[in-house]
């Protein structure tokens, strides 16, 4: 077993337990309230005039999606309130560009704004060299402590997770304007859960670089999210896979709007559990160098917990879901399908160590290479499955 | 500990199986089982397998199960172990956590207090009674219950505990873990593995209809729970479905008769498949009246416990109009038959069957990229696949499409041929001619193989080919001979013939240019053949020629494989009507109900245990005059740095309130180990 308890820093301080280069002084609480209540009318009068002028051609389950995001989006955005900023900024970007496609799909490439920023071939681009540059501007900050390459790094996080939101909202309409019955939410194949694992990856780890005042660790995360970013552009480049697809009829299904999300923050919280375990490990053997460029191995120690029961809780939540929706789509909630008995392994794995890390009061080097391991069993469920086994999930081949 | 097992061994067992060793090794171990049956392909037909692994392996991994994992005996061993396990856990833990939820432990005195890992220690100047309503509003508002034990007038203790749901969450996933194990294993297919083994039930392998299948493969109609699979054709009705098993299947009759009026598959405007419905009509003995349902993918039909699912579709004995060309005979002959049926051919005195196995309305294809990037489809139309099987037993598939389909801006007929079904089809290209018909093509092959035609035909070759040799009779006769085995050859064995012919008998460095000259010698005997079945119109058009040169060299290239094709004729379609068979998955799960129990407070249960902390704080108040002293003291279960920031403000509030005075510095903490305590 090793490390016994948290014994340092812990226990008499007031002071927040890291220091990095965010202001020490408590903006946070000053920040948490700033606009929160005009978004939230702003968000509810949305609400209402989308239920006013279009509730009567929407279905009980689209009325209950809108209902829900829109208090989840509340709740949200009052634990994190830069989400406010983002959300506003994509709600403007993709009306904007709605209206410039003017319901027809060739202005992409004739209109100049849609054909270099707001369609979602465009946006996409714009994520994917944001986040190449947010990876670039953390390493920076990470190598030579420099305050202002850190609050660099953290703007164009945030603006690459604006431009990804924009495309995913853009190319759902687009789906529509190909045809009626061919529109559906774009996380349907391998290259739109791309995508949506860069954002989910990045919205979680800024808000613990927030919540924790430590941008040390950005460097770690944008190494895998420009990793997703590297697979996303050869795969649409070499594979044509950024085309829309219709959906195949197993697919259409209320279910998936719920179940694919659910299953990225999953997936997302575990690579983030791994790079942070990366950053332990190197702390732990990496001697002075790393010892002042990471932040103290409690902490680390901690947020890798937080991280993977956030994972575990919605990695949880979104095989229930899957089950469910093998109820309705295959006739049983378990098949013991590849993907299925997977995600089950992956499941598995994670209670074993969340049993360890709280009953054992097992901590530091063990548990982190088990995480990091996690990241190899979790990849395998994600990505592994759809290449090498064939089963009912047989969607979104390489 | 609640358990009052008085024997020690017993004592022992239980503190094994409950034991977090076990726990983990249970986890870690079922998970790494999983992974057999992901790797392994399950339950596929056992001569697969056999192919697969040889004699010796296949034995092997049978009888361990692997074909099957997941009702393999060991496997459901080691989940009930799992099961198991997290049931002592909880029998264990379950009224430890009950009490811890209700003891507030007020009697814990300041020797213990001060071995706990956060505290705060300080003297106020107001009063015991004032200093006590203070502590106990702020920790209220955190939202902590208190209770308060006083030890005479001079000594208190405010105890606060947070967070009972955590405690809560425990039961949750716990006895969630146990209730969807139990549910899943009612809907399994455990009791049909006992009936199996015991010899009650005797799994099926033959291909039987329904009606003739052994009362010891058929199972109750009654059976509480089952996951079976009938394929209806359009127009028919199923009473029972099929478990497949191992090798074979069992019977499920159904209280219920479902007949299949119709089938529709729709598609986008792209040509993939966009719906895939059934409409069905249900009749049982009780009803007044059969019912009808339309059944569709994600669109289940629930009905008296019994659901229905649509799980696939395949041709359901499409009727099929044809037409049989033979290279040999001028004749076309119509010909109906019907899928999944066979017919009987008689070929030169040998019969030949044919057996048609599937039709297909729709041939989706990637269409070729052009610009590399946007992948569309093309629907290549109707086809349909026969087998040709010789009186020996031996057979060659085919698969025929009915309209032309362009490649490379020419239009051909494709059939494709393989002699098993692992082989890639490989495919002729009949060239279609400018009516839209195989016709032209097949005439000049019916003419190339009459040999009523050579007398008429040779001259003219000759006399394009060799103009000169027609002054000379014994080069004219040489010739003849020479083109007429050149032609037996090409007819018998194709372009390969003619060039293992020139490899054998001419010398090596002129082998190039005889073959050269042979190709031309055919070419030029091709058109001349062209000619005599459709003499061409003069004058020609320079595009008409063009044209009939295109299809001359696309004939010359399906005229060199021919032989290949290993038909002595060919089959196109001229009309069909389409059957379609519904793949229909029936179940009856009577544990869904306890499983979905069980999801639910799983997954209530996971929240509640990572986010609502459980922490108990104790105020510990001593009067000294008027002062009082304060000893604040907490512990919590996880989220230590959480805790710590909670724990410290409350301090500082409590401090502030009191009006106490500046905080005497604190001993370290550095080298008193935190307890962690239920
Ligand atoms: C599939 C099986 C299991 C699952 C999914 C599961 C899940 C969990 C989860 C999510 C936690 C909370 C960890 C945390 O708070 O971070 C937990 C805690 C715990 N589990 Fe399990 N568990 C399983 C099996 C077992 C078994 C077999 C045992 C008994 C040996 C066990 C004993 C415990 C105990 C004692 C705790 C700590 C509760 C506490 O004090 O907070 N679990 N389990």
């Amino acid at each position: 077993m090793s490390g016994a308890n948290i014994s340092s820093g812990v226990g008499m301080s007031v002071a927040p337990l890291v220091m990095d280069t965010l202001p020490a002084e408590d903006a946070g609480a000053v920040d948490q309230r700033r606009y929160y209540r005009p978004f939230i009318a702003l968000l509810w009068s949305a609400c209402a005039w989308t239920l006013a002028r279009y509730g009567r051609a929407m279905d009980g389950y689209e009325i209950i999606i809108l209902l829900g995001v829109a208090a989840i989006l509340t709740w949200l955005t009052r634990r994190y309130a830069p989400l406010r900023t983002l959300l506003l900024a994509v709600a403007a970007a993709s009306l904007a560009a709605i209206v410039l496609y003017r319901h027809d799909l060739t202005r992409a490439e004739t209109h100049f704004a849609l054909k270099y920023f707001l369609s979602s071939g465009a946006a996409t681009m714009w994520m994917c060299v944001l986040f190449g540059m947010a990876t670039l501007a953390y390493a920076l900050h990470w190598w030579r402590r420099s305050p202002y390459a850190g609050q660099l790094a953290t703007a164009l996080a945030w603006a690459a997770t604006a431009a990804g939101l924009t495309a995913m909202m853009v190319r759902w309409r687009e789906s529509y304007l190909i045809a009626a019955d061919i529109g559906h939410i774009p996380i349907s194949n391998l290259y739109e859960v791309f995508v949506l694992f860069c954002l989910i990856t990045a919205l979680v780890y800024l808000y613990y670089e927030r919540e924790y005042r430590t941008r040390s660790l950005g460097v770690f995360v944008m190494t895998i999210i420009s990793a997703a970013i590297g697979f996303l552009l050869w795969y649409s480049s070499s594979r044509g896979a950024d085309a829309i697809q219709p959906l195949v009829p197993a697919l259409n299904s209320y279910w998936m709007k719920i179940h694919v999300p659910a299953n990225f923050i999953g997936y997302g919280c575990f690579s983030i559990a791994a790079m942070i375990s990366v950053a332990y490990l190197l702390r732990e053997r990496g001697g002075a160098f790393f010892a002042a460029r990471l932040p103290p191995a409690a902490v680390l120690d901690e947020l890798l917990y937080k991280i993977i029961a956030l994972g575990f809780a919605f990695f949880t939540l979104a095989t229930i879901l899957g089950a469910l929706w093998a109820a309705e789509a295959w006739g049983g909630y378990w098949s013991w399908d590849p993907k299925e008995t997977w995600a089950l392994i992956v499941w598995l794995n994670y209670a074993a160590w969340l049993h360890l890390r709280i009953v054992r009061g097992w901590e530091g080097r063990v548990m982190a290479w088990w995480a990091l391991v996690g990241l190899l069993v979790t990849s395998f469920a994600f990505l592994g499955v759809n290449m090498f086994l064939s089963g009912l999930h047989s969607y979104g081949q390489l | 500990m609640s358990n009052t097992t008085s024997r020690p061994v017993l004592r022992a067992a239980v503190r094994f199986l409950g034991s977090m060793n076990l726990a983990i090794t249970l986890l870690v171990g079922v998970a790494m089982a999983s992974v057999v049956g992901t790797v392994l392909k399950q339950n596929q037909p056992y001569p697969d397998y056999l192919a697969k692994f040889g004699p010796f392996w296949f034995e092997v991994f049978r009888s361990l199960g692997l074909y099957d994992v997941y009702t393999a005996a060991w496997f459901l061993f080691a989940l009930a172990f799992l099961v198991f396990s997290v049931s002592v856990c909880l029998w264990r833990n379950a009224p430890l956590m009950m009490r811890a939820m209700r003891d507030y432990q007020e009697g814990r005195g300041r020797r213990q207090l001060e071995r706990l890992k956060f505290r705060r220690e300080f003297v106020s100047p107001c009063e015991i009674t004032n200093a006590r309503n203070v502590i106990q509003q702020a920790l209220r508002r955190q939202g902590y219950r208190c209770r308060t034990r006083s030890a005479g007038p001079r000594h208190c203790t405010v105890a606060a505990i947070r967070g009972w749901g955590n405690r809560l969450g425990y039961l949750c996933t716990h006895s969630a873990v146990v209730l969807i194990c139990v549910g899943g294993l009612l809907d399994g297919n455990v009791p049909l593995k006992v009936g199996t083994l015991l010899g009650r039930l005797r799994v099926e392998t033959r291909d039987l209809p329904a009606s003739e299948v052994p009362a010891e493969s058929r199972l109750p109609r009654d059976n509480p729970s089952f996951r079976a699979s009938v394929l209806i054709p359009e127009g028919q009705r199923a009473d029972a479905a099929y478990v497949n098993v191992a090798d074979g299947y069992l019977l499920q009759p159904l209280p219920f008769v479902v007949a299949l009026r119709k089938f529709r598959i729709e598609h986008y405007q792209t040509g993939q498949p966009k719906s895939f419905e059934s409409d069905v009509t249900l009749s049982k003995p009780g009803w007044t009246a059969p019912r009808d349902y339309t059944i569709a993918v994600n669109h289940p039909l629930s009905v008296e416990g019994y659901t229905l699912y649509q799980a696939s579709f395949e041709d359901g004995g499409s009727r099929l109009r044809l037409q049989l060309h033979r290279w040999r005979s001028p004749d076309v002959e119509e010909l109906e038959a019907r899928v999944n049926t066979t017919v009987t051919r008689d070929e030169d005195g040998r019969e030949l069957r044919l057996e048609f196995t599937d039709f297909r309305r729709f041939n989706l294809n990637p269409a070729p990229a052009e610009d590399g990037a946007r992948r569309a489809f093309i629907d290549y139309g109707p086809s349909f696949t026969y087998r040709l099987r010789q009186a020996d037993g031996t057979a060659r598939e085919f698969v025929n499409y009915m309209q032309p389909v362009t490649l490379q801006g020419r239009a051909y007929f494709l059939s494709g041929v393989r002699d098993s079904p692992a082989d890639e089809l490989r495919y002729l290209h009949i060239p279609a001619d400018e009516d839209g018909t195989p016709d032209q093509f097949l005439s000049l092959a019916r003419a190339l193989y009459d040999d009523s035609r050579w007398a008429r035909v040779m001259p003219r070759v000759l006399e394009d080919a060799a103009p000169a040799a027609a002054r000379d009779a014994t080069l004219h006769s040489n010739l003849e001979q020479a083109l007429r085995r050149l032609l037996i050859l090409f007819r018998q064995g194709g372009l390969d013939a003619v060039l293992n012919f020139v490899n054998a008998v001419v010398p090596e460095a002129h082998r190039s240019a005889a073959g050269e000259a042979y190709v031309k010698l055919l070419q030029t005997a091709l058109r001349a053949f062209y000619d005599d079945i459709q003499p061409p119109p003069r004058p020609v058009s320079a595009a008409a020629e063009q044209e009939r040169n295109l299809f001359l060299k696309d004939a010359f290239a399906a005229l060199s494989v021919l032989p290949l094709y290993g038909s002595p004729f060919y089959l196109s379609l001229s009309g069909y009507t389409e059957v379609l068979a519904s793949g229909l998955q029936i179940t009856r799960t009577p544990g869904k109900r306890v499983v979905y129990l069980g999801f639910g407070l799983l997954l209530a249960g996971v929240f509640l245990l990572f986010y609502v902390p459980y922490r108990r704080i104790w105020a510990c108040l001593e009067a000294r005059g008027d002062e009082t002293r304060v000893l604040l003291a907490g512990t919590a279960l996880r989220h230590e740095p959480d805790f710590d920031r909670e724990f410290s403000r409350l301090a500082m509030k409590v401090h502030r309130d009191t009006g106490a005075r500046p905080m005497p510095p604190v001993a370290t903490l550095a080298g008193t180990p935190g307890q962690r305590e239920t």
